[in-house]
């Protein structure tokens, strides 16, 4: 895919935090409709690389842009094309599935019959309309991480940045996520998606690409064998200095 | 800043605060239960028996003008006490059935008596006081004053024919409160509504700022900071909010104050504006706490200690009329003395519009540069975030 074309576009990304370098001169793009798989051991620095991609870190080195868009000097306008799962559940338990969304939906500037719309698309795509108005609190553990992926899609995002959503699930949650994703990757939203699990990358991403110590050590489409991947998904050595 | 989207999150944070029914309760229930309670403790219904000094009088004198000073100042209206011995008198001190005794020397009649007539060394009468009861001595001393002055007057007068009603004093006294006629120098429900409203007020600023930095360790607070909304515009809706529920509960606690304990509002424009700025200082208060404190524990026990601090100092619990001079003058530095000034003013004190309007100013100017610190200290904490 020519970078042109891309959704999202790394350019020697680097990030910093004091003196330790987390990622180091990464270059990356993510075309439209494509699912790119984040892989690395904890420590790898693939949060911070999504947290980059999000807007929440400032590189040091280095650009980011989403569709042609800074998160610096387009803020605003680069987050309305932006969509964020975190790892751990961002919802208001106290609020209902429903609430949550129109919350977060009303955020995006939706409103009236629209936000309607988008809310009950929102919530038959991640099977939850049977339970929209039950408080997030009453969920299962599956259902938190589906309404998590709901709020974060309400709003069509061009680029979805996913970190380990299906962490701490069952195989049937992990399906039922899954099976959300592949429909997103139909309608042509560019994936990011930050995992340690390599089965889970390969059956759902189009490309694997690893990091290590901050920097990228293999991209290849998934499915193609990467050499000495298992000792590369490998934990980080603590306090191995990750600067180059 | 887009005042719709500040109102969007005022008003989920408001539908996450009533989602809690208890909390809401609670949050309702604890300013009106500590006014009540620092009302009751501190109340003397109209027209009660006036402060009496418990006292001890030795006398060691066996003169008549000694003994007519010893029972003149037993019988007093403002003394609750009888003649004893001096080692009795000194015990009761210690275990602090009196409060203070005097001690009338020997020949004090007589001394006193040429003191009075030809301007002699007047006796040296002793005041024992328990320690720290250095009010109960001065009062005692203006009594005795009083007494002594008036049985040597006596003395002097009787053999020139002048009548016993010539030697009492020649004035009346009608005291009188800022509000107006009666004895009451404070009304102390009024004092303890204002008082505890404002402590409150603080300690609910303190709990949305504990809130969010409970959001802020969440992924949550990612979420908000990725949707295309400023963190002004997210600063804004929590001020919004939490503003919101103080006003409500100034309303709620003073409503009550007066259904149950009659406290009324003198300048009603002067209340609302005070209550609109005690209300800014809430909201700006528990966005200090969020910026500055580093984890929840820590901030929860520095934003105690200080707003206990200037609650005590900024005569939230007692008037500042009876702390030591130097704290009311370091008091005025304080947003909780501005605005206990104003609130009780137009409560009680029959402050105006023109009394109120300046001390709302001085409260708002505090809770706008509690806003910019707040703002900068989170801008710096994204900064450094990022790199």
């Amino acid at each position: 895919m020519a970078r042109r074309d891309a959704v999202l576009t790394l350019d020697g990304l680097t990030v910093r935090y004091g003196p330790r370098t987390a990622v180091a001169n990464l270059d990356l793009a993510v075309g439209r409709g494509e699912v790119v798989g984040l892989l690395g051991a904890n420590g790898s620095g693939k949060s911070t690389t999504l947290s980059a991609c999000a807007g929440l870190v400032r590189p040091a080195a280095g650009a980011v842009a989403l569709l042609g868009l800074s998160p610096t000097r387009n803020a605003l306008a680069y987050r309305r094309h932006l969509g964020l799962v975190p790892q751990e559940p961002a919802v208001y338990e106290e609020l209902s599935g429903r609430e949550n969304l129109a919350f977060f939906g009303r955020l995006y500037g939706l409103a009236g019959a629209e936000l309607k719309r988008r809310l009950a698309e929102a919530l038959h795509f991640v099977r939850l309309a049977d339970r929209a108005d039950d408080l997030a609190a009453t969920y299962s553990g599956g259902m938190v991480r589906r309404l998590n992926l709901a709020c974060a899609l309400l709003h069509k995002p061009a680029l979805l940045l996913l970190d380990e959503p299906t962490v701490g699930l069952d195989v049937a949650s992990r399906e039922a996520i899954a099976d959300c994703l592949a429909l997103l990757r139909e309608a042509g939203t560019a994936l990011l998606y930050a995992t340690h699990h390599l089965d889970e990358a390969e059956a759902l991403c189009d490309r694997l690409v690893v990091l290590r110590h901050g920097r990228l050590v293999a991209d290849a489409a998934a499915g193609r064998p990467v050499p000495r991947l298992d000792r590369l998904l490998r934990p980080v050595a603590a306090g191995r200095p990750s600067d180059a | 800043m887009t005042p719709w989207l500040v109102w969007e999150l005022a008003r989920k944070d408001l539908r996450l605060f009533l989602a809690d029914w208890r909390g809401v309760l609670l949050c309702f229930a604890v300013p009106i239960l500590l006014a009540s309670a620092f009302g009751a403790v501190f109340h003397r219904q109209p027209g009660a028996e006036t402060y009496r000094l418990r006292a001890a009088v030795v006398v060691e004198d066996d003169g008549p003008l000694a003994r007519r000073v010893a029972d003149a100042l037993v019988a007093s209206a403002h003394v609750e006490g009888r003649v004893l011995p001096l080692d009795e008198a000194r015990a009761g001190l210690d275990a602090a059935a009196s409060g203070v005794v005097f001690v009338l020397p020997q020949g004090f009649g007589d001394a006193l008596r040429k003191a009075a007539a030809e301007g002699t060394a007047p006796p040296a009468v002793r005041i024992l006081h328990r320690p720290g009861q250095g009010l109960e001595a001065r009062l005692a001393e203006g009594l005795l004053t009083e007494v002594a002055l008036r049985e040597a007057a006596r003395d002097l007068l009787a053999p020139l024919g002048v009548p016993e009603a010539r030697l009492e004093r020649p004035f009346t006294v009608r005291r009188e409160s800022l509000t107006g006629p009666g004895e009451s120098a404070i009304d102390v429900f009024a004092h303890s509504f204002c008082g505890m409203s404002l402590q409150y007020l603080l300690f609910w600023g303190m709990d949305s700022g504990l809130l969010l930095l409970r959001e802020r360790k969440r992924g949550i607070w990612k979420r908000l900071r990725t949707a295309p909304v400023g963190l002004g515009t997210l600063l804004a809706g929590k001020a919004l909010a939490t503003g919101l529920v103080a006003l409500a509960q100034i309303a709620v606690t003073f409503a009550f104050g007066w259904l149950v304990f009659g406290v009324t509002i003198g300048s009603l424009p002067g209340f609302v504006v005070l209550a609109v700025a005690a209300a800014g200082l809430s909201a700006a208060t528990g966005l200090v706490v969020a910026a500055l404190g580093g984890n929840e524990g820590r901030a929860r026990s520095v934003a105690i200690l200080t707003i206990l601090t200037v609650s005590m100092l900024g005569g939230l619990w007692l008037p500042l009329f009876l702390l030591p001079d130097w704290v009311q003058r370091a008091a005025f530095l304080l947003p909780t003395t501005w605005a206990a000034r104003g609130l009780e003013g137009v409560t009680w004190q029959g402050m105006t519009w023109d009394g109120a309007w300046p001390c709302a100013v001085v409260v708002l100017g505090y809770a706008a540069a509690f806003l910019l610190v707040a703002v900068w200290c989170f801008r710096r904490a994204e900064a450094r975030a990022a790199g």
